[in-house]
């Protein structure tokens, strides 16, 4: 993937805010850039809040936030961002007794449009979302999945460089989710646009992101590029060999080189960082007259990345 | 096999997005489309319209029997004309002036359902289908938030008493012998356009105030209607009760009545036989009744673009 940009979008300092006697968010320090992040986090994490306040929806009880360089805590710093920032929220939120057509037309006029390039674009961005021949229907006779597509058209018409997409895939059907994230990551990609992807399924923000941000407990557990997070468990190689194995796995522990899992005459081997080029395990299979038949090269699923840093104490 | 023309290619907007602006203008069309839609609510609009035609007749009936010529001019050979009878009587009984007080004392019943039907989902709804993040989301103000959502339902509350009542002092200027309607009762036409928009913007401000302070249409709608029902039970029973009709001013509807004897100069109107209590005292209560609910919409208001 790459990135929209390098400057920071968003960054966050010791933002903390309360719902009564529960913390949100505690002290929340993030440096997002440009390109597509994924906020993960178990229910209650603090996510959603996070956007909002993000978009000055909610005010922080301590801290500052900077998006797109405003400030949202004032109100000329919330219209600045608002208008560089496309927001695709979880509920529903749809305006009952209006067409597609008209709902994204009249939202745009709201972000700045004129009235012909609102009704413009919004056929526009309708068309890239795949609702060409619904528009003209009322948005309350649409299915979970089309008005999935018509939050993300309201939140593109006015062409934001970055948007702010709160469970893209809440509640769609698994062809629907799949044209879904295939729009998330051309936005993200082709598009060039900045994202910052909430939710809960790991699988989406795989696909979608580049960096991704795991939020526990009102603060961040984790954060980094997942290319980098899922390298950093060590190198993971699936082989297949040929002959008595035995020997070969009395070498492998005796050179540290771990087995995580044994099935027949595969095993899944982790290697660390200066076994990188795996010259070692060739040199280990002819000392013991082993064959390998095939090699391939596993990643740690974003999944394992997830649930460690969930795991991780808090720091004292 | 499926027709298809759209191509899923994102086209960048190439552009600028304007800065300020009247942001409650695209709101507020879209308000009143989007009310519009349904034709059966349309309904409530009947009885002013055809009052409106009643009563435009009249005033017309009147000035032509005053001017000596035949109201229905088709009917002049077929004998004594009914309706020209009852237009000598109203021309005889009947001030134009006084018409449209009663006509428009009538009508702010009407304006009052209009109002309440169309007023009572327009943030209950927002709130209730959380669309109001869709709204604050853009850089749109609380102010034209509000405008957007106000300025749509004064134009539908204006639909049941400022356009009758424009209607009926157009024919009757027309009607008027020498423009006499004009150059004698020219008053009446700004203290009936005065008198429809504080009545039509009191209700509108209430109405909308409850709307902000529920989750769901019917459940504004009753707490609206009960509102103007109650204070105007309220204030007649005590007003019966320490016979002192001050307490009339508890009501909406009451404070409306005192306005417009004031306005038209009348010592009676409908029920009320006399206005023995302060006009000043009637502004004030209403506007603090006005004031008590821009109070509440931008309390609820806040609370949607700040607490959402």
């Amino acid at each position: 993937m790459t990135s929209a940009s390098a400057a920071p979008v968003i960054e966050i300092h010791e933002l903390s805010k309360s719902y009564g006697s529960v913390r949100a968010l505690d002290k929340l320090s993030l440096t997002l850039e440009g390109g597509a992040v994924g906020l993960l986090g178990p229910n209650g994490a603090g996510k959603t809040t996070l956007i909002k306040l993000l978009l000055g929806l909610l005010v922080p009880d301590s801290g500052t936030a900077s998006i797109a360089g405003s400030n949202p805590a004032t109100a000329a710093g919330r219209l600045a961002l608002r208008r560089s920032v496309g927001y695709m929220p979880e509920s529903d939120c749809l305006i009952p007794g209006m067409s597609a057509i008209e709902l994204v037309a009249t939202l745009g006029e709201l972000s700045g449009l004129s009235r012909e390039d609102a009704m413009t674009r919004a056929h526009e961005v309708l068309d890239y979302v795949g609702l060409d021949e619904s528009r003209y229907r009322d948005c309350e006779q649409y299915s979970t999945g089309m008005k999935q597509r018509l939050k993300l058209a309201q939140a593109l018409v006015h062409d934001p460089p970055l948007l702010l997409l709160d469970e893209p895939t809440n509640g769609l059907d698994p062809k629907g989710r799949k044209h879904m994230l295939e729009l998330v990551a051309d936005l993200g990609t082709a598009q060039g646009k900045s994202l910052l992807v909430c939710s809960h399924l790991l699988p989406d923000v795989e696909r979608t992101c580049e960096r991704v941000v795991v939020l526990k407990a009102g603060h961040a557990a984790l954060e980094g590029s997942i290319a980098d997070l899922t390298q950093r468990r060590g190198r993971r190689l699936r082989a297949n060999f040929g002959g008595a194995l035995e020997p070969l796995d009395a070498l492998l522990a005796q050179a540290g080189i771990a087995v995580e899992s044994t099935s027949g005459n595969s095993r899944v081997l982790v290697l660390n960082e200066a076994e990188a080029d795996a010259d070692s395990l060739f040199a280990l299979c002819g000392r013991a007259g082993v064959r390998i038949e095939s090699l391939s090269e596993l990643r740690s699923s974003l999944e394992q990345v997830f649930l460690e840093g969930l795991s991780r104490e808090e720091p004292a | 096999m499926k027709a298809s023309t759209h191509t899923e290619i994102y086209r960048p907007f190439v552009g600028e997005l304007a800065r300020g602006g009247m942001r409650w203008r695209p709101l507020a069309q879209s308000t009143l489309r989007s009310a519009l839609r349904k034709k059966l609510p349309l309904l409530l609009f009947a009885p002013p319209a055809i009052a409106t035609v009643i009563f435009s007749f009249i005033v017309y009936a009147k000035f032509a029997v005053e001017s000596g010529s035949n109201p229905m001019p088709g009917a002049q050979d077929a004998g004594p004309s009914p309706i020209g009878a009852i237009g000598g009587m109203a021309g005889n009984l009947i001030q134009v002036r006084e018409m449209i007080v009663g006509f428009h004392m009538a009508m702010d019943f009407f304006a009052l359902l209009i109002v309440a039907w169309y007023g009572s989902g327009l943030i209950a709804e927002d709130v209730r289908r959380k669309a109001y993040l869709l709204y604050f989301a853009r850089p749109l103000t609380r102010i034209d938030y509000l405008l957007g959502k106000w300025l749509p339902l004064v134009l539908l509350g204006a639909g049941a008493t400022l356009l009758p009542g424009v209607v009926i002092c157009t024919v009757a200027a027309f009607a008027s012998p020498h423009w006499s309607f004009i150059t004698e009762e020219g008053d009446t036409i700004w203290k009936m356009l005065l008198y429809s928009l504080v009545s039509v913007c009191v209700q509108t401000s209430l109405i909308l105030a409850v709307s902000s302070l529920t989750k769901r249409k019917t459940h504004a709608l009753a707490v609206a209607l009960g509102f103007f029902a109650l204070t105007a039970g309220l204030g007649a029973m005590l007003a019966g009760m320490n016979r002192e009709p001050g307490w009339n001013m508890l009501s909406v509807f009451g404070c409306l009545k005192r306005i417009a004897a004031g306005l038209f100069d009348l010592k009676r109107l409908g029920h009320f036989r006399s206005f023995e209590w302060s006009l000043s005292w009637t502004w004030i209560v209403l506007g603090a009744w006005v004031v008590l609910a821009w109070v509440v919409l931008f309390w609820r208001t806040r609370r949607l673009e700040l607490n959402g």
